[in-house]
């Protein structure tokens, strides 16, 4: 891992800050961390890493404690967050969520797909910079924001963790215990990615004015930054879905489930029913997941991609992993709302952290 | 500024707090510094990031527990090294908060001896 890769991230992340903090602090808090990197490297790269990740974490953590209060609870929130979907906010959602299960039962080719939901996606981004980030562009910013954490952050922290360093550890992936425990280490990383790749654009664009007021709304009301994560599990659920049996249907139930769920949440009026809505959409999705891998475990060709001969309860382990995957989705579409649920301090004198 | 002139009105302190304002007791520190002795205080149980650090160190600047100058340049000429210093009135609330603590951990002993007794 690169020092200098390191350090540029911390400088993105100080971005987060307001201007006037990082303005006061910006330049002492990197010239620590640049000691603080000297003193790691000499350690090793897993030190590296962890000082990295704690590093960026503390970060993201202060720069949203920096951020301008919520608005109080008797302020309306702009009707563009609430009530019940317009029909072009209904479009949109199904284009999201079933557009990409629908190519797979077609037989669309990848690069067809992925060009109309780059152009929608641009579309939408360029419409929300000039009109604001109203509830209709979130699915498409949670799909935007899942596509590049995957391909930018997670492959960067993908390549970090290199086989050597697995080895080195001892972790050799030949039981199925160890399997699940690497694959409970990638989704979570992939999924923690996501989660921070999210919260790191939603902080930078509250920075910006005009757009403050409408990224306080998620501040008020968590479920939209749930929201946003769910319209990631899209592209999660079709990078699942390769070299799969009977793919197409479950592929297109998997997504249909999805956009249920979000059409329960956009229906819903309380918070709660809006969390229960995402909640339920994600497991049925994950769901039909797990019954289209059952009959994939004796595919020949799936056998191939891998180097160790699958165990006779290779089922088993897929069931497993499908069950890991859920919990990880679990727990990142409700980590907003437990985020929300920290007291807030400040209060008392000296509890300023 | 807190004005508050009462070191008794402004405990318990949070733990971070406690950490930060001890650390600086013997003396002007600069933050890495400030990490690495607050890692030390506390056996690694806290550990400071610069995230965690810089949020706390412009409240206790605000309250008038601390204060900031310009590190003479030597090691590191350049680099935007800054010295955190104890005032008197972060002084006078570091020391109610030890005495609130010493005061807890009488009672406690206290009670073990009733109960061995």
């Amino acid at each position: 891992m690169q020092t200098g890769l390191c350090f540029s991230l911390y400088r993105i992340f100080l971005l987060m800050f307001p201007a006037d903090f990082r303005a006061e602090y910006a330049e002492e808090m990197q010239a620590i961390f640049t000691e603080a990197l000297d003193e790691a490297r000499h350690k090793g790269q897993l030190a590296l890493i962890r000082l990295t990740l704690g590093e960026l974490g503390g970060l993201l953590n202060a720069a949203l404690r920096q951020q301008p209060p919520p608005l109080p609870h008797s302020a309306e929130k702009p009707e563009i967050w609430v009530g019940p979907p317009s029909r072009q906010e209904l479009l949109l959602v199904f284009a999201i969520f079933v557009l990409p299960g629908l190519s797979i039962w077609f037989n669309l080719p990848v690069e067809a797909l992925s060009v109309f939901l780059g152009i929608m996606l641009v579309g939408v981004f360029v419409a929300a910079l000039l009109k604001g980030f109203q509830r209709w562009t979130l699915p498409a910013i949670g799909l935007g924001i899942s596509a590049f954490s995957f391909i930018f952050l997670f492959q960067w922290a993908a390549d970090l963790v290199t086989p050597a360093m697995l080895s080195d550890l001892g972790i050799i992936p030949k039981d199925e215990s160890t399997r699940l425990l690497l694959h409970a280490f990638w989704a979570g990383l992939m999924w923690f990615s996501l989660f921070g790749f999210t919260f790191m654009i939603l902080g930078v664009l509250s920075l910006v004015r005009r757009f403050r007021m409408q990224l306080v709304s998620i501040w008020q009301d968590w479920t939209l930054a749930s929201y946003i994560l769910y319209s990631g599990a899209v592209f999660t659920l079709m990078i699942t879905f390769d070299q799969y049996r009977y793919e197409k249907a479950y592929a297109l139930a998997s997504t249909l489930c999805l956009a249920t769920g979000a059409w329960l949440y956009l229906r819903s009026a309380r918070q709660w029913q809006r969390t229960l809505a995402l909640l339920t959409g994600m497991t049925l999705a994950m769901g039909a997941i797990a019954a289209s891998q059952w009959p994939a475990a004796n595919l020949a060709e799936w056998r191939n991609l891998f180097s160790w001969s699958p165990s006779s309860s290779e089922s088993g382990f897929e069931a497993h992993r499908v069950l890991l995957d859920w919990a990880w989705m679990t727990l990142i579409l409700l980590a907003p709302i437990l985020l929300k649920l920290i007291p807030r301090t400040g209060k008392r004198t000296g509890a300023a952290i | 500024m807190n004005t508050n002139a009462h070191p008794e009105s402004n405990i318990p302190l949070t733990e971070v707090t406690y950490f930060i304002l001890l650390s600086l007791a013997p003396g002007p520190k600069h933050g890495y510094a400030i990490m690495k002795d607050v890692s030390f205080m506390s056996k690694a149980r806290v550990a400071l990031s610069t995230g965690t650090l810089y949020g706390a160190l412009p409240r206790l600047l605000e309250q008038g527990w601390i204060m900031r100058s310009e590190a003479p340049k030597a090691r590191h000429p350049g680099r935007g090294r800054k010295l955190y210093a104890l005032t008197e009135m972060g002084r006078s609330v570091l020391l109610a908060e030890v005495k609130r603590l010493d005061s807890l951990v009488a009672a406690a002993q206290q009670r073990a001896l009733g109960e061995t007794a």
